[in-house]
This record gives structure tokens, C-alpha cells and sequence, in this order.
């Protein structure tokens, strides 16, 4: 019955979402009966019946109905109240079903909110949405579709695969799709405008707070999972240059241009087609890397049940947005206003430079991702592109675009000042040279050389930033206090989100350069010396969790004699699955962590990975700060949303 | 590879006869299945040696994709496959072969696909040069953008 309620729920939502578009296509034929209303309203019903949907899917999930296909191959009566509520979005069809969630209530929050826009632009956005959620729609029910139910009823289900039973994936998909399907809102607003033919400042205006909700939320999203990667799948690292991480990359990258190509349409009305082209691509991207997850070509944790016909037809969304939306913008992309666009050096002129390594950037990363897939396609032979490849070619553009950074927001807007510009980038030299060597003398003992070149680049980029922040607050005026009432926190974000960048950079190569590792045998007390750190091994207990047994191994861990604390690290069996995990054990010391993992348990020994990952922490600490620096610079000063 | 259900049986103290049985067999199972060795042992009876060489099997070991896993370079995986190679780089590392000497030996054995980093041949030319092809057409877009603009 909850599954009939649900499908036709869906059923609903699909009908809601073809009327918004036939109204919206109707209202900008200036049909004079048809009023922005009733756009409006067929976009909040599309939530609605969603939202209806997932509550269902939910509420089976709860109640363990093991009649529901879809409930019975990945939930399971012993499993944890949280887990079956997020266990929803743990599979396939309930992931995608989130994700037209998530989508619907943008057109809804775009249809609740932003009164002072213009309205057929409204409309135009609603009408595109519409198309983007019946694409998905159609996806969910000809491929997807969660409410299939069967009969007999099973007794009790599968399970949810171990890996994903972890608080990292309560968070990490809403928020990944909260960006991906942002910037859909951002690609309706660009083909909107296009056939609006209103794309200026004020345009910006409308979308600025979309791209930095849903870049914030990509940013968060991606930290996130970084983090789940690095405690749960128990190897220790942090970013693999897997296909996988590589594809949700690719939209941040671009997304990341798109921020700041977006300031040059709000502030100069300039640079306007290439910000649409950025909006496209992002949304394109986000597609293309739902289709290679989805599809099963690229395998991984997130590729759930494998069926041709999904990857087809992701496929085939893929190929008619990115068509249709390439074809619009030939023919109706702004004509370029060549007086004010490329002219200037001034901030404008460091905000292409910043696109251009962001667009390269994103290239080698596209390349490196898909050209492997392609070659054993067309030629069958096999290569690996990993860390190396990707070291190589994406560092160097990286370290310019880092060293840039810092400069661009004491330029001016529309002016050439060339002699302030030659100025900070010989400032840049001096204080990162200077940076370089003192790190070189006193901290770099071993590792490659280019370790205290980043870092040096990394401590430049907050020290900018730092500069830049108390820049507004413009000292030289009576006070602080008065002051900060008039301080803009546009260009606060900015630079925190530059100094997160910073922050990012310096934890990654500390950790990269200075991490210790080695493989060793603990008898039971043995004490193990790791940099400045002593580990002692305790003994191992047997544990029994809700739907797994474990034999966890105690450590305590000693510096200079004291015993400064203790961590265990242990090896799971779920029961119903019949499947073993590794859990790590993590020590934080600081900002730095010990990380163990367990290779073998026996009776008088057991045989650990042990490593001491130096300020391993800053790098999600950088990532959080950018997100927040994002959503800081929503705000005005007086606390209200900028629009 | 532990035989974990059977630890975990003995150390809770469930000593029924049921689980004795269980236990029998799942150690007879275990038995069957690892006899030679599964852990990883080799690698880490292997012997210990000093920290130049250290460094380069870190090194190599970076360098040198796990045939099994998804996406991992030797020095990350845990998986037995992964042991095994470490200790064939630590073994010729103390026979005294160099760096490219010991990626070429795996390299004959295992094909292109064990490189993490991929040669510079024919058809990896484009891989290659990709980004700076792209770096190259950014700029000369924009200059000569920029050159229309002042004409």
C-alpha cells in the first residue's frame, strides 16, 4: 500500500513538473490567463509530491517493509534506527530520489523567495528546473524506481553494505548533492537569461547567492567525503586522484571560476558569456559525474547495483542537456563587449588568469580521468593514471594560481595600476623566497625539496589573506568598533575562504612530505617508538555492536615517558553480511593524528600500520574554512542575506 | 586474512558445544582456504633494513600500482598482493638494484598497467601534453582577444 501511495506520488510530481514547464513555455508566449502564479504553484506541488515520496521511503525504511525491493536490499531489522533513516540515500534509487528532492526544493525555495526578481526571468528558471526534474523524474521511474515491491515478503533484508553504515555518509551525499543539483539552479538561470537576453549586473545579483550556496555546499560536501575516505576505508589517506573524487572535482574546479567570473559580471557588467559558458559546464559536469558513478564505469564504494539501461539512460540526459544547452548559447550567447572585457589589468584582469589555471586545472584532471577509459575502449590497451601523473601535471598550475591568489584582491576594479601590480608580485617573490629559506634551513630535513616551496606558498596565502582582512577594517579611522558595522563581509569571505585555501595547502603537503609509516609486530606491551611518540600495545577484547562482532586491539600511546592517551583499532565482522571491515584507530594529538590499522590478529602477536600523520587536520580545517568563507559572504553587514 | 568469527567465539565466553563444532570447522575452513600464508608475513619477516632504503621503497612502492585493488598505489594497500610486491622491491633494493632498474624488472612482469605513472609513448602523447595544449590556447585566446579590442 505505502509503496502504490508512493510510485503514484511520484507519478504526481512528474505531471506538476510538465505543467510548470508547458505554463512557463505558455506565460513567455504572453498568454494573458496564464500568471506567474500558477508556474509557481505546479513548482511547489513538484516538491510537495516529492518530498511526500521520501517521507514513504523513509517511513518503510523505519518499519523494516521488506515487501519494498528496495527497502529489502539494503536495510535489515538489526540495523540502527540512524542508519535506516540515512540508509535511504545509501543505494541507488534512493540516492537518486534525494537528489530530485533536493532539486524540487530549489525550484521551491526559488518560487517561495527572491520577490524582487524579475519575473518572466522567474518563470523562465522555474520552466527550465521543470525540465531538469522531469529528466530525473523519467530516470527514477523507467530505471530507478525505489516503490517496486515484491511478493512473498522476505523476512528480514540484505543489510546496508558496512562501509556506508558511518556518520561521514549521514552528511556526505546531502551536501555533494545540495552542490551538485545548486548548480542546476545556476544552469537554469544562465539558459534563462540567455533567452531572457538579460544577462547583467543585476543577473549576477540574482545568481551570486545560488553559485555560492551550491559551491559552499559542493565544498562541504567533498571535505566531507575526503574525511570519510581517510577513517573508514582504513588505507590513511586523504585524496586517492581516484576516478571517483576526480568527477566531483571537476564541477568544484569550474565552479570555483564561476565564483569569481560572476564578481566581473556583478561589479563590471563584463565577462558575461564566458560566466554562462562556466555555469553550463558546471551543471554538465555534475551530470557527467553522476553518469560515470551511476553507470558502474568507473567502480567504487558509490557504485551501487549495476544495470546497463541506468548508464544509457543517464547517457542520454547528458547528451541532450549538454546539447541543447551548447546550442542556445551559440545563438544566443551576449556578444562579447570587447571595450571593457579583456582591456584592463586591474582585479578583472587577475580574475581571467584565475579562470584560465581553473579551467587548465580542471582539463588535466578531465584528461587524467577519462583518457585511460577512452584508450582501452579504442585500443584496448590498459594504463594507469594515478598520483604521479596527476603531481606532475596539476601542481604546476596550482603553485601559479597560488601565488596570484593573495594579489588579486588589493587590485582595483576597470584600472591598470602597473606599477601596484608589479609592486605585490615582487612583495610576492620576496615573502615567499624568504618563507622558502627559513623553512628549508629549519624545519625541511628530509622529503623533496618542493615540501617548503608549498608550504612557504601556503603561509603566503594566509598571511595575504590576513592582510587583506585587516585591510577592511581600515585601522586608520577612529576605531575599530565603529568600523566594523560598515565592514563588508563579501570581501571578509573572500579572503577567509583564500586563507582556507591556505590552510588546505600547508596541511597537505606537511602531511604528504613528513608522514611516517611502517608495518610492525606488537607483542603484547611491546612499546614501538614513532617520531616523538611511544605506542604500546594493550591486549585485545572481544565486542559485541548491534549488528557486528569485533575483536578490538588497545593501544596507549606515551611521549617522553608520559602516557598522553590511548586509542584501539579494530576488526569488524557484520553478521549479516557476512563481510569484514578494518576500523582505524585515531590518536589526535593536536593538529597531527596516529593512525592505526590492524593486518593480523593472533594470540601472541598482532601486525599493525602504524603511521604519524603530521597536521593531517588543517586540511579539512582549510576545506571548512573556504565553505564558511563562502557562506560568510552571503551576509551583509547587517546580518540580512545579500541579495 | 584472520579467521575472525572463530577469536571471537573463543574469547566470549560461549563455550557451548554448538560453538565448538562451529569452531572446528570454521578452523578447518581456515585452513583449507590460507594455508600458505595469506598474511603477508613474508613482507614483514623480510629483513629490516636501513633508512636510505627505506626511502626508496617508499619511493618505488609509490610508483607501482596493486594489480587487485581499486585505484592504489603498493605503499597504500594493505592487501596481500601488495605485500608481496613491497617485499620484491625490498629484496632487490638489497641486492643493490637502482630505482629504474627494479620499476623496469616489474614493469617486464606486469605490463603498463602496473605503472602509476604512465610512460611517455605514441598513445600517451596527448595525456601528456593535454594540459599544456590547454594552458597554450587559454593564452593565445586571450591575447588575442585582447588584441581586437584595441584595434
Amino acid at each position: 500500500m505505502i509503496a502504490k501511495i508512493g510510485q503514484l506520488s511520484i507519478f504526481l510530481a512528474l505531471i506538476s513538473a510538465i505543467c510548470a514547464l508547458v505554463l512557463s513555455a505558455l506565460y513567455s508566449k504572453k498568454i494573458y490567463f496564464i500568471t506567474d502564479d500558477k508556474v509557481k504553484l505546479a513548482s511547489i506541488m513538484q516538491f510537495l509530491f516529492i518530498l511526500f515520496s521520501y517521507f514513504l521511503l523513509t517511513y518503510s525504511y523505519v518499519i523494516s517493509d521488506f515487501s519494498i525491493i528496495n527497502v529489502w536490499q539494503n536495510s535489515h531489522t538489526a540495523k540502527p534506527l540512524v542508519y535506516k533513516i540515512t540508509g535511504v540515500w545509501g543505494n541507488h534509487e534512493g540516492s537518486i530520489l534525494l537528489w530530485v528532492l533536493i532539486l524540487t526544493f530549489m525550484s521551491f525555495l526559488i518560487s517561495i523567495f527572491s520577490q524582487e526578481m524579475n519575473k518572466s526571468l522567474k518563470v523562465r528558471v522555474l520552466g527550465i528546473q521543470s525540465i531538469v526534474t522531469i529528466a530525473f523524474l523519467l530516470f527514477v521511474i523507467l530505471t530507478s524506481n525505489p516503490f517496486l515491491t515484491q511478493f512473498p515478503t522476505p523476512l528480514n533484508g540484505l543489510g546496508l553494505n558496512p562501509v556506508l553504515q558511518d556518520p561521514g555518509l549521514i552528511i556526505h551525499p546531502p551536501f555533494l548533492y545540495l552542490g551538485y543539483v545548486g548548480f542546476s539552479i545556476v544552469f537554469s538561470f544562465g539558459v534563462a537569461g540567455l533567452l531572457e537576453n538579460c544577462i547583467d549586473s543585476k543577473w549576477a545579483r540574482w545568481v551570486y547567492p545560488w553559485t555560492i550556496i551550491s559551491w559552499s555546499s559542493l565544498t562541504i560536501g567533498i571535505t566531507i567525503g575526503s574525511w570519510w575516505a581517510y577513517y573508514e576505508l582504513g588505507w590513511g589517506g586523504w585524496w586517492f586522484w581516484d576516478p571517483v573524487e576526480n568527477v566531483s572535482l571537476l564541477p568544484w574546479l569550474t565552479g570555483t571560476a564561476l565564483v569569481h567570473s560572476m564578481m566581473v559580471v556583478r561589479n563590471i557588467n563584463s565577462l558575461k558569456s564566458w560566466t554562462i559558458l562556466l555555469s553550463i559546464m558546471t551543471f554538465l559536469f555534475s551530470l557527467l559525474g553522476t553518469f560515470l558513478v551511476r553507470s558502474g564505469i568507473l567502480v567504487s564504494v558509490h557504485s551501487f547495483a549495476v544495470d546497463p539501461r541506468r548508464g544509457l539512460f543517464m547517457l542520454f540526459i547528458l547528451s541532450f542537456f549538454t546539447i541543447s544547452s551548447l546550442v542556445i548559447f551559440a545563438i544566443k550567447s551576449p556578444k562579447p563587449d570587447y571595450h571593457i572585457e579583456y582591456r584592463k589589468l586591474g582585479r578583472e584582469g587577475l580574475i581571467i588568469l584565475n579562470n584560465l589555471l581553473l579551467v587548465v586545472l580542471c582539463s588535466v584532471v578531465f584528461v587524467g580521468t577519462l583518457y585511460p577509459l577512452l584508450l582501452e575502449t579504442v585500443s584496448g590497451i590498459k594504463i594507469s593514471v594515478g598520483p604521479p601523473y596527476f603531481n606532475i601535471t596539476f601542481l604546476p598550475f596550482a603553485f601559479i594560481l597560488m601565488f596570484f591568489v593573495p594579489i588579486g584582491p588589493f587590485l582595483n576594479w576597470k584600472k591598470t595600476d602597473l606599477s601596484k601590480l608589479i609592486n605585490l608580485i615582487l612583495l610576492a617573490l620576496i615573502v615567499n623566497g624568504v618563507l622558502f629559506i627559513l623553512l628549508y634551513a629549519f624545519i625541511h630535513e628530509k622529503g623533496p625539496t618542493l615540501a617548503p616551496f608549498s608550504i612557504a606558498l601556503g603561509l603566503w596565502l594566509i598571511a595575504g589573506s590576513f592582510v587583506a582582512i585587516i585591510k577592511r577594517f581600515n585601522l586608520s579611522e577612529k576605531g575599530v568598533i565603529k568600523n566594523i558595522a560598515r565592514i563588508k563581509l563579501l570581501k571578509i569571505g573572500s579572503s577567509l575562504a583564500h586563507a582556507g585555501l591556505g590552510v588546505l595547502i600547508v596541511g597537505v603537503t606537511i602531511v604528504t612530505a613528513y608522514e611516517i609509516k611502517t608495518d610492525r609486530v606488537f607483542e603484547l606491551h611491546q612499546k614501538i617508538k614513532l617520531a616523538d611518540f611511544q605506542i604500546q600495545y594493550n591486549g585485545i577484547s572481544p565486542n559485541i555492536g548491534k549488528n557486528y562482532d569485533e575483536i578490538v586491539a588497545n593501544f596507549l600511546i606515551f611521549k617522553s615517558e608520559d602516557k598522553i592517551g590511548s586509542t584501539s583499532s579494530t576488526k569488524r565482522f557484520y553478521r549479516s553480511q557476512d563481510t569484514m571491515t578494518t576500523e582505524a584507530g585515531i590518536y589526535r594529538h593536536f593538529f597531527s593524528h596516529i593512525y592505526i590499522t590492524l593486518s593480523d590478529i593472533n594470540e601472541e602477536y598482532i601486525v599493525a600500520t602504524i603511521s604519524y600523520k603530521p597536521f593531517v587536520r588543517l586540511i579539512w580545517l582549510g576545506g571548512f574554512l573556504m565553505a564558511f568563507g563562502g557562506l560568510v559572504s552571503l551576509v551583509d553587514s547587517k546580518g540580512r542575506l545579500r541579495s | 586474512m584472520i579467521n575472525f568469527r572463530c577469536l571471537y567465539l573463543i574469547f566470549s565466553n560461549r563455550f557451548s558445544f554448538y560453538n565448538y563444532i562451529k569452531i572446528f570447522f570454521l578452523v578447518s575452513f581456515y585452513f583449507l582456504c590460507f594455508e600458505s600464508d595469506p598474511l603477508g608475513a613474508s613482507y614483514v619477516n623480510t629483513p629490516v633494513i636501513n633508512l636510505e632504503l627505506m626511502e626508496r621503497e617508499k619511493e618505488i612502492s609509490a610508483l607501482l600500482r596493486c594489480m587487485v585493488c581499486q585505484n592504489q598505489s603498493i605503499l597504500e594497500s594493505n592487501s596481500p598482493l601488495a605485500k608481496d610486491m613491497r617485499s620484491l622491491v625490498r629484496n632487490q633494493l638489497i641486492d643493490g638494484k637502482s630505482n629504474d632498474e627494479i620499476i623496469d624488472y616489474v614493469h617486464e612482469r606486469y605490463g603498463d598497467f602496473v605503472l602509476m605513472k604512465p610512460l611517455f609513448k605514441k598513445y600517451t602523447m596527448f595525456l601528456w601534453l593535454a594540459p599544456f595544449i590547454f594552458f597554450l590556447i587559454g593564452i593565445l585566446f586571450i591575447l588575442t582577444k585582447n588584441m581586437k579590442s584595441k584595434t
